[in-house]
């Protein structure tokens, strides 16, 4: 078990180079230094494998709320998906993080979109296959988008050192909420305010727009 | 943490604004159909946060090294606050006649001034992206603010889903910026990438540093040019603008083809030379290229329209092509390029904001109902020098300064461009602006040969409320005198984006 | 050994809290006699012992699973089935947050009786009852009745006004004792305020334990605001079920029941806390244990108490309840918190 979840491990990280690699890098290898307090099973060997199954069956939810007929199914695929990344979200120690993600994606908004296509109320898309004329050129598009982005993902840089090594390992409570709250009402302060105001904004609007 | 709140006081006058707007709203014009009080509040609102700008002006100031208060901040500021004001002094009236006339409207305004204030001083990409996000968000708010109207709704429709799309391509360019360089601050950026061309060109002749040469920075750049291309309606991401702007309000239309404009190009300003400084070029090939697309489908495609408003949209897309030229042109010669692109766009908003609301002021008598309509057609403004000959002249200067004729502001803005580019030995891009702005010369004086060589072909009438007259003397003086005495304000201008290197 | 204890502690909190729920529909009933001067469940029996009709939830539970288990036709098959069960799932996971005793140190090693130490408990907590407003909805709109539609999403409207309340009247809680983790905040509610009164959230927090506990109840979908069932005039979003699956539902109502009582001891209620007495050892945990799942049997007892005594809202004065006035009250609430909090230190 240990000993494939080193080879893939080795694999990834010879063959992945992007700016995200420390991270997981420094998730998978923090085994020596983590400090245990309650949790009694060792499940640092299990992030790999955790990784694995959430980002699998992440980009399954994101790819089956594309192609599913049903909107409602596209609906939950997402809310599956969600979920999916604030299991990512833990795995970077970034606890509160995934747990908002979770509460408000998850739980607040996808309802509201399920509630939207509830009262519109979509049945199945048309089984018919009308593609559009252009469905094809777009195809080729988004084959030409893919092709770079892998290129970009194993690109090799002809000479060694590279990307920015400030993104560093985090420490285990870097993604407390204490951590964040602090960080956000100092650093960020001025950005957490213009968010509040862009909300704020975006409710009046709505009213504006909705009202008679 | 030391915070220089004074740095921020004009965007906190204006939040107060916003909110003082929305609460007169609710507490006392409530039940009244007449919303001018909230308009007032606006605009001494407004007026204060401009009157502030000049006192702070002194030095740069910080408020965290996210936020700087720099002079091309403030000589931004203070365009977004005139349009911003100018937009507010025309829809008074405006808006009673369409029968729009809801407090909310001028709250939604501040608080989209608001975001560009934002996006004009902010010195790290998240406060950017946020920024953007006010702006656009009251945007699409706006273009939709006529409820009734199928196409205000599919304004507001067209612009959410592109907007938001373009919103998430910054976005993404913005996270693989952080992911190569390690942080989002635009001034760190521009050090970090500064010292790797330095490690570069230090060791192996030729061969530029790997962070410079890795294809995750260009796709991060390319990104960022998506995103901020959509904002300024340049020409692969220009497919939104004739829609919306036909379909939006006037008084917003006018005020979307200045002010978000204005905004993306300051971003523009800070992201392309500061931040990606390093990466010149490379953006400057795909600038170049964008530039002469974007002037040219704008100025040919306009010739084909017989809808104003719509003719309006293509030349508003040609003009964002004559300043991207000024960009690619700065990229060479750093002050004198980002001087006229800043100059150009404040002689742009003065001349834009008053076609539009010549076009605003205009209406028609509707030959089936006899109600007074907008007039939007080439048709309706034929003879309008007989009944009205001041809104002719007014409408003359405009269109002369669109294209640029002398005197006016437009003439100097696109000659101080096309030096510029010129001095940047781009001397085939300066010859194309030029073609440009003669193609575009047939259909803007065609306006005026409807309206000074023929016979009217319908009832025409025309706004004469003292606020919109008010903003249109002003638009029309601030064309001319710039056009007139050019150096003061290019100074002023020229000072403003020294600080920037 | 460490994964047993973990075992232990999840079979110990579900056997518990299942059980409970399932007593609570004897309770319920029994309650309602009580109060309407009735006698209430006694007729069932195993050989003539009929222990106070406690051997009704049995036979309820034998009836619902012999019962057929009936999907409309038109409705969608696949999501009528999981609206049940994901409604059990979420309100059954909450649990895993709530820490129901101290830390116990058995031979020099610590046992934590709390199923998953979060630094976010609450906030997981939250999570969970959010995602619990899914099952609603789904089994509204896959009965393929409007009246199910309906009643799902008059069900989760309320459900997501509610939230807003209970997080934001939570906060005073969280400011005052300086924590998201349940534990810990439990933990704090063991000091003593001003030397002899235990600091209890419902004594540092009163309007915090109203709005909460109103809040509450309401996103359980218990009387005064079970509009979304309201099995006498309005018809709720589980029309359509029967069976087991309708029992599953009927489950998550008391699990949620029991829930929020949960939820009231550990925040208002000092958790596991007696006053005055501290230690770790065996025999004061498990008083610990037995304090805690006594004030939880109160909170239940409580909440039937109230299930019979209102009326039920109507459907607009439950959502200016909610928005206009204990939305604003619960800000203030924050406010005057953030003040005092200041001006003490």
């Amino acid at each position: 078990m240990s000993q494939k979840n080193e080879r893939i491990l080795s694999y990834l990280l010879k063959s992945i180079k992007y700016p995200g690699k420390q991270q997981i890098t420094s998730c998978l290898s923090r085994r020596d230094t983590s400090v245990k307090k309650y949790a009694s099973f060792k499940h640092e060997e299990k992030d790999l494998t955790a990784f694995l199954i959430f980002s699998t069956l992440a980009i399954l939810g994101a790819l089956l709320t594309v192609t599913a007929r049903n909107p409602i199914y596209s609906v939950l695929f997402l809310a599956m998906t969600f979920l999916q990344i604030s299991g990512l979200y833990a795995l970077l120690q970034a606890e509160f993080i995934a747990i908002v993600q979770i509460a408000v994606y998850a739980g607040a908004i996808m309802v509201l979109f399920l509630f939207v296509v509830m009262f519109l109320d979509v049945k199945e898309i048309a089984t018919e296959k009308n593609f559009h004329p252009i469905a094809p050129v777009c195809l080729i598009l988004a084959l030409v988008l893919l092709g770079e982005f892998l290129v970009f993902i194993f690109y090799k840089p002809s000479r060694e050192g590279g990307l920015s090594e400030t993104v560093t390992a985090v420490g285990q409570i870097y993604g407390t909420a204490e951590n964040i709250g602090r960080t956000l009402f100092s650093q960020y302060l001025l950005p957490f305010e213009v968010a509040s105001i862009l909300l704020l904004m975006a409710i009046v609007g709505a009213v504006v727009l909705a009202k008679r | 943490m030391n915070l220089n709140w004074t740095a921020i006081l004009p965007e906190i006058f204006i939040t107060l604004t916003a909110l003082g707007v929305l609460g007169i709203d609710l507490f006392y014009t409530r039940y009244q159909k007449d919303k001018t009080l909230n308009a007032i509040v606006t605009l001494s609102g407004m007026g204060i946060a401009f009157l502030l700008l000049p006192f702070l002006s002194a030095k740069t100031q910080i408020f965290t090294s996210l936020f700087v208060l720099d002079p091309l901040a403030i000589f931004f500021k203070m365009v977004f606050l005139i349009s911003g004001s100018m937009t507010a002094l025309i829809s008074i009236n405006y808006l009673k006649m369409e029968g729009f006339d809801l407090g909310e409207y001028y709250g939604v305004l501040l608080f989209s001034i608001l975001g560009m204030m934002v996006m004009a001083s902010a010195n790290d990409f998240i406060l950017i992206y946020l920024g953007l996000e006010l702006m656009t968000v009251s945007f699409y708010v706006l273009s939709g603010f006529f409820k009734t109207d199928l196409r205000s709704n599919e304004a507001a429709l067209k612009y959410l889903i592109l907007g938001g799309f373009a919103s998430a391509l910054f976005l993404y360019g913005i996270s693989l910026l952080y992911g190569v360089t390690g942080s989002t601050e635009i001034s760190y950026i521009a050090g970090y990438l500064t010292e790797q061309t330095r490690t570069g060109a230090d060791s192996v002749a030729g061969v530029t540093s790997a962070v410079l040469s890795h294809p995750l920075l260009s796709l991060s750049l390319i990104m960022l040019l998506a995103g901020l291309c959509f904002k300024v309606a340049a020409v692969p991401f220009h497919m939104w603008t004739p829609d919306v702007y036909e379909g939006a309000p006037t008084s917003v239309t006018a005020f979307m083809s200045v002010g978000p404009k204005a905004a993306g190009f300051v971003v523009m300003l800070r992201v392309l030379l500061v931040a990606l400084g390093a990466l010149e070029k490379q953006w400057m090939v795909i600038l170049a290229v964008i530039s002469i697309l974007t002037m040219t489908l704008g100025n040919i495609v306009a010739i084909a329209q017989q809808n104003v408003k719509r003719m309006l949209a293509y030349s508003s897309i040609a003009h964002a092509g004559y300043i991207l030229l000024g960009i690619v042109a700065s990229a060479r010669v750093l002050t004198a390029g980002s001087a006229s692109v800043v100059f150009y766009i404040l002689s742009y908003a003065f001349m834009n904001l008053g076609a539009f609301t010549v076009l605003l002021a205009l209406r028609k008598e509707d030959k089936q109902t006899g109600l007074m309509v907008p007039a939007m057609d080439l048709e309706d403004f034929s003879g309008l020098s007989k009944r009205d000959p001041l809104t002719a002249f007014l409408m003359l200067i405009f269109m002369f300064s669109l294209t640029g004729i002398p005197p006016t502001a437009g003439f100097v803005g696109k000659f101080y461009l096309f030096m510029s580019a010129v001095d940047a030995n781009l001397v085939w891009l300066a010859v194309i602006g030029v073609i440009n702005s003669a193609i575009s010369a047939y259909y803007y004086l065609r306006i005026l040969v409807y309206i000074y060589m023929k016979e009217p072909k319908v009832v025409q009438s025309v706004d004469n409320s003292s606020s919109l007259w008010v903003a249109l003397y002003v638009m029309a003086l601030a064309t001319l005198l710039i056009g007139i005495l050019p150096n003061l304000l290019f100074n002023v201008a020229r000072a403003s984006v020294v600080s920037l290197f | 050994m460490d994964l047993a204890i973990e075992v232990i502690k999840v079979v110990v909190v579900l056997f518990g809290v299942l059980n409970l729920a399932g007593l609570l529909t004897w309770v319920e009933r029994k309650q309602s006699a009580v109060m309407q001067d009735r006698i209430g469940a006694n007729r069932a029996s195993i050989l003539g012992i009929r222990a106070f009709g406690l051997f009704h939830p049995l036979a309820d539970a034998a009836k619902l699973i012999l019962k057929e288990d009936f999907i409309p036709e038109g409705g969608n098959k696949v999501l009528h089935t999981l609206a049940p069960f994901a409604s059990l799932f979420f309100a059954l996971l909450a649990f895993a947050a709530i820490p129901f005793g101290n830390i116990l140190i058995l031979d020099g090693k610590e046992i934590n009786l709390q199923i998953a130490n979060l630094n976010v408990g609450i906030l997981y907590i939250f999570a969970m009852m959010s995602m619990g407003v899914y099952g609603v909805v789904l089994a509204g709109w896959s009965s393929n009745n409007k009246y199910s539609l309906l009643g799902g999403l008059r069900a989760s409207s309320q459900m997501i006004s509610y939230e807003i309340t209970m997080g934001v009247s939570i906060m005073g809680i969280i400011m005052v004792y300086n924590s998201l983790d349940l534990q810990e905040i439990v933990r704090r509610q063991g000091e003593l305020l001003w030397g002899f009164i235990p600091k209890w959230g419902v004594i540092t927090q009163p309007l915090a334990c109203l709005l909460f506990m109103t809040a509450i109840i309401a996103e359980t979908k218990r009387i005064p605001f079970d509009l979304p069932e309201g099995e006498s005039e309005i018809i709720g979003y589980f029309t359509e079920y029967s069976g087991m699956k309708f029992g599953m539902f009927f489950m998550t109502d008391f699990v949620e029941t029991v829930l929020a009582a949960a939820l009231m001891t550990t925040l208002f209620f000092g958790g596991w806390q007696i006053p005055y007495v501290h230690g770790n050892s065996l025999t004061i945990v498990i008083l610990q244990v037995l304090a805690f799942t006594l004030k939880v049997i109160f909170f239940c007892w409580f909440f039937m108490l109230i299930r019979w005594t209102l009326p039920r809202f109507r459907y607009d004065q439950l959502m200016r309840l909610g928005w206009k006035m204990m939305l604003p009250l619960s800000l203030a609430n924050i406010f005057v918190t953030g003040l005092v909090i200041l001006l003490w230190n």
